[in-house]
């Protein structure tokens, strides 16, 4: 498996260094920032988003549900990291490294679970957006492995804990429905919602 | 070189020996993540008035020019990412982890919907102190009533040798008087007797006090030697064509009513968001804080009056544009006209509107 891992990671990462484009495209996507923030926009964008009172209820729950799938798969993200420490795959490789060298435990992805939870949680209210939001989630883990900080099994972990958590939280958080619409209902009040 | 740091304090402890810290690294970085946050946020904010025609969150000036919001929009968020990594090398090293993005996003996303509301009030105000020059009814031959409860102004066309048809105007009692209104002027030259009502102070606005204010009114308008009591309308804005409506249900003397975007409804005192297609936020503010309005359209039930009014005659306009109310729920019901391009702020003061209120109380009254 960890052999797999290792071949994967290497044909992706193999590419790095080759093309001037992509390594600029990729150290674009792969920094903390840039993806993120993207995303976060699209979020504030959609909060917005809806013709009538209905349909914009129905986005902003699956915002406020997007953030609690987000809270809950880095709480067993944190938990994970307490019980299995992995070590990046320039500590014990060489490899083509496009970014700095980060000191946290590589398994499960970081970026993957953020980005996974929230897309995930976003496609099971809204297939198109959800949809775009999967494929910055997956370029911006992509580019963890082409810039050498991520094994793609630690991406798939990342998504598969990302997915898990916002299904749990979209699918099974019935309870925490009264939360979300006081906060839905005070938007409102205040003419924002 | 010592680096310099911002924590937060130690927080909790989530584990022996595992702090969870804020650290935000450096304050340059924090400071222009901070910068790019609030400036894509705003630029956000554009993008959604473009979109939705948001008149209290446009920093352009008008809402209907959409391709310049979303000029607006692209410019600021493009521009704040390409300073952001041009003057960031921090970018490439060791940053910021999710919870201090969290913060400053959330932080910088407070800040720039506090700006974009309060600069959008202030662009709003300017433009709407431009347009709007009120329109004078000294021309208008009027005189100040005062009888028993009632307050408000008689205004009385140029030629009363016979008996005319009246109307009795309601407006919102937000708006504490009618005078002057241009649906008052055109009505007045089509040859009617218009009674306008004044509210007062919002605060003296009460239920069922206010029920009193209509059969008052037609009551002074049949002691006037130029009204003839068989023609007695009721026109009602806003909540006062709820009253109108509740009024004319139980005072048989009331033999036509037209409201102009009547609420009917509790729910529809609570617009949310739709609010700002027509107003800013800080109008919207003081607009909400009529606290009443709720408890009276509720209270006043005019839904239910309406079969009380048998087969006389009633005409609710609304606009299409009517961003508080939505039209198309009254629309089964029936004797109901929709204008076209018409706001709830709008309606009562187009002129389109006063012509079709003077033409369907000549045909009605």
């Amino acid at each position: 498996m960890m052999a797999l891992d290792l071949q994967l990671f290497r044909l992706i990462n193999n590419l790095a260094g080759r093309n001037a484009f992509l390594d600029s495209l990729a150290r674009l996507l792969v920094n903390e920032y840039f993806l993120t923030t993207t995303m976060a926009l699209i979020l504030v964008i959609f909060w917005f988003e809806g013709q009538d009172r209905d349909q914009r209820e129905r986005n902003q729950r699956a915002i406020l549900r997007a953030l609690v799938a987000l809270l809950l798969a880095n709480i067993i993200l944190k938990l994970c990291n307490l019980i299995y420490f992995r070590p990046r795959p320039f500590v014990d490789h060489e490899v083509n490294l496009l970014f700095y060298h980060p000191t946290d435990s590589s398994f499960p992805s970081n970026p993957a679970t953020v980005g996974f939870s929230v897309a995930t949680a976003i496609w099971l209210y809204n297939r198109r957006l959800g949809a775009s939001l999967l494929v910055l989630a997956t370029l911006f883990s992509l580019s963890r492995i082409y810039c050498g900080v991520h094994y793609p099994l630690d991406v798939i972990a990342g998504a598969l804990l990302g997915a898990l958590s916002a299904y749990l939280v979209v699918r099974k958080g019935g309870f925490i429905d009264p939360l979300i619409s006081l906060i839905i209902r005070t938007g409102r009040r205040l003419y924002l919602a | 070189m010592q680096e310099t740091r911002i924590c937060l304090s130690v927080a909790y402890p989530l584990h022996q020996g595992v702090h969870y810290v804020l650290n935000f690294i450096s304050p340059h970085l924090a400071i222009n993540y901070f910068l790019l946050a609030f400036i894509t946020i705003v630029g956000a904010l554009q993008f959604v008035a473009a979109r939705h025609r948001l008149a209290g969150l446009t920093l352009i000036g008008s809402a209907s020019k959409p391709t310049w919001g979303y000029l607006l929009a692209t410019l600021l968020i493009m521009l704040a990412f390409v300073w952001f990594f041009a003057v960031t090398p921090e970018v490439f090293e060791p940053g910021l982890a999710g919870s201090e993005l969290a913060v400053l996003f959330g932080i910088a996303g407070l800040c720039a919907l506090a700006f974009t509301l309060l600069a959008s009030s202030i662009l709003h105000r300017v433009q709407h102190r431009e347009k709007s020059a009120p329109r004078s009814d000294s021309r208008l031959r009027h005189e100040a009533v005062s009888w028993q409860e009632l307050r408000g102004t008689l205004y009385l066309p140029e030629d009363t040798n016979e008996p005319r048809p009246a109307i009795c105007a309601l407006p919102a009692p937000s708006e504490e008087t009618l005078s002057p209104h241009p649906v008052v002027a055109d009505l007045v030259d089509e040859g009617f007797i218009v009674l306008t009502i004044d509210w007062g102070p919002e605060k003296e606005v009460r239920y069922p006090a206010m029920l009193a204010s209509l059969p008052s009114a037609v009551a002074y308008l049949t002691r006037r030697d130029e009204v003839n009591p068989e023609r007695i309308g009721a026109l009602g804005i806003d909540l006062g064509g709820d009253l109108a409506i509740r009024s004319a249900g139980t005072d048989q003397q009331i033999a036509a009513v037209l409201a102009l975007a009547p609420f009917l409804s509790q729910a529809n005192t609570q617009p949310g968001l739709s609010i700002l297609k027509e107003m800013s936020y800080l109008e919207a503010l003081r607009w909400a804080s009529f606290r009443k309005r709720g408890k009276l359209v509720a209270e006043l039930a005019a839904l239910d009056s309406i079969s009380k009014l048998g087969s006389r005659p009633l005409l609710l306009i609304y606009g299409d544009q009517d961003s508080i109310i939505p039209a198309e729920e009254e629309m089964a019901r029936g004797r109901l006209k929709s204008l076209p391009g018409e706001g709830h702020l709008s309606l009562p003061g187009s002129p389109a509107t006063s012509a079709l209120v003077a033409r369907w109380f000549k045909e009605n009254l």
